[in-house]
């Protein structure tokens, strides 16, 4: 039998650490290299 | 060498070839978007491709500078996210984790290409957007298509029409039946002869009482025939003869349903002229 793809961290918390964590992440690793590109 | 006549027709021809391409394309889009009812996913996803806004101006900047590699890391970062996001808006089963590895994968470049960060920095920049985009994203459901709408009832078939399964049953039979034994041709002339009183009974279901008695014994009778033909009896002289009188009666049987049609109407043509004089037109 195939084995279920491993969930994601942090899927099964409640909504606002999701909230908080997933735009966290994509401010740190989306918006960044982006602003940093702006400014080089 | 070829002349340039040659490469006109080289151009041409490649020209026609690109225009069929582009029709047959948007005749494959316009399909899609009818089977499929637009995105479903609405602001959750496309504020993603939002967090890329400073590209929006970097582009042109960079266009201005010059600088190639940071150009085709910004454009890839925008094309890429945009993409991500329109396949996570159609949300089909695979959708969404899909388009977070399109977003991850525009992150990388971005912050590589055109940010020129340290690569396995990038990378891991790249991972980083991966899971925020599924942390924000995973709990919508995958799209499921709306029920379809249950297939119209089949049309029940009147009492009438209903009565005319089984003769129609045992004429598939004989058909079937028929060509291997002997005297298939007359046979087949017989089964045809009544297939054309069934036919005739279907589209005048009010005939069907005085067609029973003929739908129930020669009909059947012929099923037997055949049957017993099939397990390999001998034929009678007499059975060529008797095939030749069913035919001939059913022709018959199919000239009298015609005839009481014509009296109908006779008579109908007949009162309604009667009522006419009557009312001095």
């Amino acid at each position: 039998m195939d084995k279920p793809r491993p969930p994601i961290p942090f899927a099964s918390a409640p909504l606002p650490v999701r909230l908080v964590l997933g735009f966290t992440l994509l401010a740190f690793c989306l918006w960044l290299p982006a602003f940093a590109a702006l400014f080089r | 060498m070829a002349s340039p006549q040659d490469w006109e027709d080289r151009k041409r021809a490649w020209k026609d070839y690109k225009r069929g391409w582009k029709a047959q394309r948007r005749g494959e889009r316009r399909e899609e978007r009818i089977e499929r009812p637009g995105p479903i996913f609405g602001w959750r996803v496309w504020l993603l491709p939002l967090f890329l806004w400073p590209l929006a101006f970097d582009i042109p900047i960079e266009i201005l500078r010059g600088n190639p590699s940071q150009l085709v890391g910004g454009i890839l970062g925008v094309a890429l996210a945009w993409m991500g996001a329109a396949r996570m808006a159609r949300g089909g089963p695979g959708d969404l984790r899909g388009g977070a590895i399109l977003m991850g994968v525009a992150a990388g470049l971005t912050a590589g290409l055109a940010a020129k960060i340290f690569p396995p920095i990038a990378v891991a920049m790249g991972f980083g957007t991966f899971f925020g985009v599924r942390l924000l994203t995973a709990d919508m459901a995958a799209y499921e298509p709306p029920p379809q709408a249950p297939p119209p009832p089949a049309p029940t078939p009147t009492p009438e029409a209903a009565s005319l399964v089984g003769p129609r049953a045992q004429i598939a039979r004989i058909r079937a039946a028929a060509p291997p034994l002997p005297h298939a041709p007359l046979l087949l002339e017989a089964v045809s002869a009544m297939q054309g009183v069934v036919d005739d009974l279907a589209a005048r279901p009010a005939q069907l009482h005085e067609a029973r008695r003929f739908l129930a014994v020669h009909l059947d009778g012929l099923v037997r025939i055949v049957e017993r033909l099939e397990a390999g009896a001998e034929p009678p002289e007499t059975l060529p003869q008797l095939l030749r009188d069913l035919t001939a009666s059913a022709h018959r049987l199919r000239g009298e349903l015609r005839q009481v049609e014509s009296q109908a109407l006779d008579i109908q043509v007949k009162v309604l002229s009667d009522r006419l004089r009557q009312e001095g037109l």
